[in-house]
């Protein structure tokens, strides 16, 4: 199969109390890149943490909507949670050249394709 | 239009009336805490949570990948109105993703004073109590 990222975490999983939440993610292709958006709700920039490691993009980030002491539930249907995510990076992708924005909750990547995984075009002379 | 209403058992929430989803609504038996699982193509059930202090009540939406501009909040008569839709582009070309949930408002409140922010993918409503529902502190005097 020829896609680049694949993901690798199972969707929910519990570690030390914490939830950890795969978030919801769309990947569209273009000739020249890769986008991947990310859906975070409630997590705010200093509370997302990404890094690329052997071929592998790892993200995550912290619901930071730390309610104040005073509040009390009246009702919840929001989980308390950390996303993470760890998706495969295939070779055809610069890593150098990702770059990243959170807005709205959503994380938007954008993941170049490599200049060798460009399609070449060969002038005859 | 169509729609599904129900109620849910009333349990901490004394203040707070029924839910409403007006589509697409999962059955209260088998809906999960969990808001990742009530998406589908064109239509979703945001999670939603109730809180209160004891001078506002706080009503938080988790609305990823909405603009502001995207999002209607409303108040009509007792009823908190979040509604919203937006274009996602997906496999199978552009696709609408609306929601529409409505909550019952306690009477005691200043439904003129409400107050909407969304940040991060996160919409928190502000519902100021009434001064008569509020708890009253009596100094005590030496």
């Amino acid at each position: 199969m020829n896609t680049s990222l694949t993901s690798t975490i199972a969707s929910a999983k519990r570690e030390n109390s914490t939830l950890y939440f795969e978030p919801r993610f769309t990947v569209h292709r273009s000739e020249n890149e890769t986008r991947l958006r990310v859906e975070l709700p409630g997590v705010a920039k200093d509370n997302l943490e990404m890094s690329v490691n052997d071929n592998e993009l790892f993200l995550e980030g912290g619901v930071s909507n730390q309610r104040p002491e005073s509040w009390k539930v009246l009702h919840r249907e929001s989980v308390d949670r950390t996303y993470q995510l760890r998706l495969r990076l295939g070779d055809l992708i610069d890593k150098a050249g990702i770059g990243a924005s959170l807005e709205d909750g959503v994380l938007t990547l954008t993941l170049p394709k490599a200049e060798s995984a460009k399609p070449r075009k060969i002038k005859v002379k | 239009m169509k729609y599904l209403t129900h109620r849910y058992p009333q349990n901490t929430r004394s203040l707070w009336g029924d839910f409403e989803d007006f589509f697409n609504a999962p059955s209260p038996f088998m809906s999960s805490s969990n808001p990742l699982l009530n998406w589908n193509s064109d239509s979703y059930r945001p999670a939603i949570d109730l809180y209160e202090d004891e001078s506002n009540y706080f009503v938080e939406a988790e609305l990823p990948a909405f603009s502001k501009k995207e999002i209607d909040v409303e108040v009509e008569k007792d009823r908190l109105i979040l509604k919203g839709s937006r274009k996602e582009e997906g496999k199978n070309g552009k696709s609408e993703i609306s929601f529409h949930r409505s909550v019952l408002i306690p009477n005691a409140v200043k439904t003129e004073k409400v107050a909407a922010k969304y940040e991060n993918g996160l919409l928190t409503v502000t519902i100021p109590k009434a001064d008569a529902i509020k708890p009253l502190r009596i100094e005590v005097q030496s």
